[in-house]
C-alpha cells in the first residue's frame, strides 16, 4: 500500500517534470500551396490603422484603393501621398520595389541591391521600411515610399512629388509614417 | 514510509496551498494589469516557482503539485474508508479529477489562431506567443520539407544539429522583442544577409505578448562552402533568408509557430450583424468548408456555437475588414482535459449531496434532542 503511493508520487513527478512536447526539433513535409494564401498569423490585426498627419496636408479624394490620401504643399509645389492595404505580401517587396523603379524609367534591382539600401523606421504598429526613388533624368517624378509589412497585410505610403520636394518633405514623412498606430476593433 | 504518507496527508497543507493559490491568483490579477495576460499566467501561474522580486515562492504549478500529493496521501487514511464518509471521499475524488484535468490540459492543450480571408483557406494553426525558427527545404518539386526549432530550444548557445540538415545550427542571441537598425557600414564577410547590413537591438517586452517581433542571430556551419557564417532573421521580415548548400535551396524564416492540420478550413462567408443605429457589433460568424481526405463539409461557426473537429475546438474570436474583403479569425484550441471540470464538477456535486443526505437524520435527531 505505502509503495504504491510511493510509486505513483514519482510517477506524478517524472511525469510532471518532464512532460513538455514543445522542446524538440520538429520535421514534416508539407505539400506545396495549391492554392494562394493569404493567412493572417497575428490576432492583433483585427485592427483599424490610424496615424496623424501635419497641420499642413489636406485630405484628398483618392481612389477607392487608397485607405487614406493627402495633398502635401511644398515650397514649390505639391505632392500626392496616398496610403494602400493589400492582403498578404501583395507580390512582393523587390516586386514592388522594382515596379516603382519601372515607374520612374529604371532598371529593377535584385533582392540584395535593395537590403543593402532599405532603411527602418519604427512607429507604434512595428518596424517600417523606406525608401527614395530618384532618376537623375528626370527631376520632376520622385518616390519616397514606406511599407508596413504584417502577416496578413502590407500597406504602402507613397509619397510622388518632384526630388526637390521629396528632399524637403522627408522628415515630415517620416514623421507620419512614425505615427503608424492599430487601435483594436476589439 | 508510513510516517512520511502521514506527514503529506496533513490537511493543514490543503489549507496552506489553497490559500496560496488565492494569494497567486490576487497577484496575477493585479500583475496582468502592467505585464499583460500572457506574461502574468506564465510567471505566476505556470511556472514552478513565482519570484516575488528577489523572493522565490511556489509558482502555480509547484503549488497544485503539492496540494495534489496531500490529498493523495489523504486517500491513504483509512478514517476517510467508512460508508459514513462516502460523500466525502466522492468530493475528495471529485477535486483529485479536477487537478488532473488541470494537469492534462496545462501540459497537452494547445491554443492558437486561424485568420482567413473571404474565399481563402488554411491547414495550420499559429501561436501567437511562440516563435519558431523555421527551415524549409523547397528543392522536391511538390513537396516542402520543414526543419522547425521552437522557441524554447532558441537558447543562447545552443547548438543544433538535426540530421535533415546539412549544417549546424548555433543559436547565439534570442531577443523576445527587437527591432534592426541599419550598421554605419556592412559588417565583414562572416555575415551575411540581413546580419550584414542590420544589428538586432532588444527593446522592452510588449504588454500583449503577440506584439513581439522576436528575433534571432545564429551561426550557420559545417556547409563546406562561403554560406557559413552569421545571419539574423526577425518575425515578419520582408525579405526571406535563402541558402543553397549542396544543391538544395532552403528558405530560413523566423515565424508565428505553426502547427499543420490534418484537414483544412475554408472561409465561404462571414457575416457581422450589428446593434441597429450603432457600429457596436451584435454577432459575427463564419460559414466555412471543412475539407479532409478532398471531402468538404458544410459548417457554421458562429459566437457560442463553435465548431469540434478531430480533438480541434474553432470559436468564432474576432474579425477584420480590408479593400480585399472580410477576414475571419478563429480561436482554435486542442485540450484533451476539457472535460475534466464538468466531469468532476458533476461527481463534486453528487459527493456533496449525498454527504448532506447522509448528515440529515443526525441533524434532525439532534434538534429534536435540543427541544426535549
Amino acid at each position: 500500500m505505502n509503495y504504491t503511493f510511493l510509486a505513483i508520487t514519482i510517477l506524478l513527478l517524472f511525469f510532471s517534470t518532464s512532460c513538455d512536447d514543445n522542446q524538440y526539433i520538429r520535421h514534416y513535409r508539407i505539400e506545396k500551396k495549391p492554392h494562394p494564401q493569404i493567412l493572417s498569423e497575428d490576432t492583433s490585426l483585427t485592427s483599424d490603422i490610424n496615424w496623424t498627419s501635419p497641420s499642413s496636408w489636406i485630405t484628398s479624394k483618392g481612389s477607392s484603393m487608397r485607405i487614406g490620401s493627402f495633398t502635401v504643399p511644398f515650397s514649390n509645389g505639391k505632392g500626392d501621398l496616398s496610403i494602400i492595404k493589400l492582403g498578404g505580401t501583395a507580390g512582393g517587396l523587390a516586386s514592388n520595389i522594382n515596379r516603382w523603379r519601372g515607374q520612374l524609367d529604371l532598371e529593377p534591382h535584385t533582392e540584395e541591391n535593395i537590403q543593402s539600401y532599405i532603411k527602418i523606421g519604427e512607429s507604434p504598429m512595428g518596424p517600417f521600411q523606406w525608401l527614395t526613388i530618384f532618376n537623375s533624368e528626370n527631376d520632376q517624378t520622385a518616390f519616397i515610399v514606406s511599407i508596413f509589412e504584417t502577416n496578413t497585410h502590407t500597406i504602402f505610403v507613397k509619397l510622388n512629388a518632384s526630388q526637390a520636394g521629396i528632399m524637403e518633405l522627408k522628415n515630415e514623412f517620416l514623421s507620419f509614417c512614425e505615427s503608424f498606430r492599430m487601435d483594436s476593433l476589439k | 514510509m508510513t510516517k512520511i504518507i502521514k506527514k503529506l496527508s496533513d490537511p493543514k497543507i490543503f489549507v496552506y496551498t489553497i490559500m496560496w493559490m488565492m494569494i497567486l491568483v490576487f497577484i496575477g490579477t493585479i500583475a496582468q494589469r502592467d505585464m499583460g495576460l500572457y506574461y502574468a499566467q506564465q510567471k505566476y501561474f505556470s511556472n514552478w516557482l513565482a519570484w516575488l522580486g528577489p523572493l522565490p515562492t511556489p509558482g502555480g504549478r509547484l503549488t497544485m503539485l503539492v496540494m495534489f500529493i496531500n490529498m493523495l496521501a489523504m486517500l491513504y487514511k483509512s478514517s476517510l474508508w467508512q460508508w459514513k464518509k462516502i460523500g466525502v471521499l466522492i468530493v475528495h475524488l471529485g477535486a483529485m479529477l479536477l487537478l488532473i484535468g488541470g494537469g492534462i490540459t496545462a501540459w497537452f492543450s494547445f491554443e492558437g489562431n486561424m485568420v482567413l480571408n473571404e474565399g481563402g483557406q488554411s491547414n495550420f494553426i499559429v501561436n501567437s506567443q511562440q516563435s519558431e525558427l523555421a527551415f524549409i527545404n523547397t528543392t522536391e518539386h511538390d513537396f516542402d520539407n520543414v526543419i522547425s526549432m521552437p522557441e524554447k530550444i532558441l537558447t543562447d548557445g545552443n547548438l543544433l544539429s538535426p540530421p535533415e540538415l546539412p549544417f549546424s545550427v548555433e543559436i547565439i542571441k534570442f531577443y523576445s522583442n527587437a527591432k534592426p537598425v541599419r550598421r554605419s557600414k556592412p559588417n565583414g564577410n562572416l555575415y551575411h544577409g540581413l546580419a550584414k547590413n542590420f544589428l538586432l537591438v532588444p527593446i522592452d517586452n510588449e504588454k500583449e505578448a503577440e506584439m513581439n517581433r522576436s528575433a534571432v542571430l545564429f551561426k550557420i556551419s559545417g556547409t563546406q562552402s562561403n554560406a557559413d557564417g552569421i545571419y539574423s532573421l526577425f518575425l515578419g521580415q520582408s525579405i526571406p533568408q535563402n541558402l543553397i548548400v549542396n544543391e538544395q535551396n532552403f528558405n530560413l524564416i523566423l515565424r508565428r509557430e505553426r502547427i499543420y492540420l490534418p484537414f483544412a478550413i475554408e472561409l465561404l462567408d462571414f457575416k457581422r450583424v450589428i446593434h441597429p443605429g450603432t457600429t457596436i457589433p451584435k454577432s459575427f460568424s463564419s460559414e466555412v468548408n471543412l475539407i479532409e481526405n478532398k471531402i468538404s463539409r458544410r459548417v457554421m461557426i458562429q459566437m457560442n456555437e463553435p465548431l469540434r473537429h478531430a480533438e480541434y475546438t474553432f470559436f468564432q474570436a474576432s474579425f477584420s475588414q480590408d479593400e480585399s474583403g472580410e477576414i475571419s479569425v478563429l480561436a482554435v484550441v486542442k485540450n484533451y482535459g476539457r472535460l475534466f471540470p464538468y466531469i468532476s464538477s458533476l461527481i463534486m456535486s453528487f459527493g456533496l449531496l449525498i454527504h448532506l443526505l447522509m448528515q440529515m437524520p443526525r441533524l434532525f435527531v439532534s434538534k429534536v434532542i435540543k427541544e426535549i
